[in-house]
């Protein structure tokens, strides 16, 4: 597994953890009440689920397993942009989520925009990827 | 593809079925005239789609596909693996009782409460699951 995925699929592990302990708190504040700021944490909690853990883990799992270059010096393409879209989706997803939880609403909008643009980020480098061969395979002739 | 995988896979299979028949009966709803309690099960669909379906999925194949933890322990702790499978599932059942329970109790106290105690359990039962799953597979996370 390439570097620039374990740190993708373990950051959305992490992201994983917490969101499951947000929504542990919400769940638990519906039934038995907690803390009366427990419902501050839904929407990180949305936030964290869908960006930090689920789409998190699909882009590290994507770039280890989509079909690779045999033509390039780096067989898995421009990494550079990858590790772009790791730091602009993690700080997104953290600065959304705090943003969300003191209803910064300016904030927020800034959070989004950087996962915005890790997306725009991933989605340039990984592109080119998607195709029928890839790596050994895309050298053999028939 | 092992075992455990194959459950995870086929369970999150049954959970997409369920909530897709509750999220079409949902909309139906208005266009029918029938009570708008069938709304309540909205934060149930949800759950049942994204822990049910979407994170059991993960689950099962990352279960499966990951890198290897070792030559003696492949997949990490089979036992582990297990006890996610029977938390998860029994947390997001419990809470799609419970959950619109409470909301359609009503005056009656005491089943209120029951379902309340019931919800706080559930909650109790995915924050381990979830833990477990990470505490089992972080090991896996790794360049070959």
């Amino acid at each position: 597994m390439p570097k620039l995925s374990v740190w993708m699929v373990k950051a959305s592990l992490v992201y994983m953890g917490i969101g499951f302990f947000f929504g542990s708190l919400i769940l638990h504040h519906k039934g038995i009440q907690i803390y009366p700021w427990t419902w501050k944490l839904l929407n990180p909690h949305i936030e964290i689920m869908i960006f930090g853990w689920t789409i998190q883990l699909v882009m590290g799992v994507a770039f280890a397993i989509l079909p690779r270059f045999s033509d390039r010096d780096n067989r898995y393409g421009a990494e550079y942009l990858g590790w772009w879209s790791f730091y602009l989706m993690n700080s997104g997803v953290a600065l959304t989520a705090l943003a969300e939880w003191h209803v910064m609403i300016h904030l927020v909008f800034v959070g989004r925009l950087l996962v915005l643009l890790a997306i725009l980020t991933f989605t340039i480098m990984i592109f080119p990827r998607v195709k029928p061969l890839g790596g050994f395979a895309a050298n053999q002739q028939s | 593809m092992p075992a455990l995988s194959r459950y995870f896979i086929k369970i999150g299979l049954l959970y997409l079925v369920v909530a897709l028949l509750m999220g079409t009966i949902m909309r139906l709803q208005p266009i029918m005239n029938w009570s708008g309690q069938i709304q309540l099960l909205r934060p149930v669909y949800l759950h049942l789609i994204f822990i049910g379906w979407v994170t059991q999925l993960i689950m099962g194949v990352g279960y499966w596909m990951f890198p290897k933890l070792s030559r003696e322990k492949p997949r990490g702790n089979e036992r582990i693996g297990w006890a996610v499978l029977i938390l998860l599932n029994t947390g997001l059942i419990l809470r799609s009782i419970s959950e619109p329970g409470i909301l359609m109790s009503g005056t009656d106290t005491t089943r209120r409460t029951s379902f309340a105690w019931l919800l706080a359990l559930a909650s109790m039962l995915l924050l381990f699951a979830g833990w477990l799953f990470i505490f089992n597979t972080w090991g896996r996370i790794k360049e070959r």
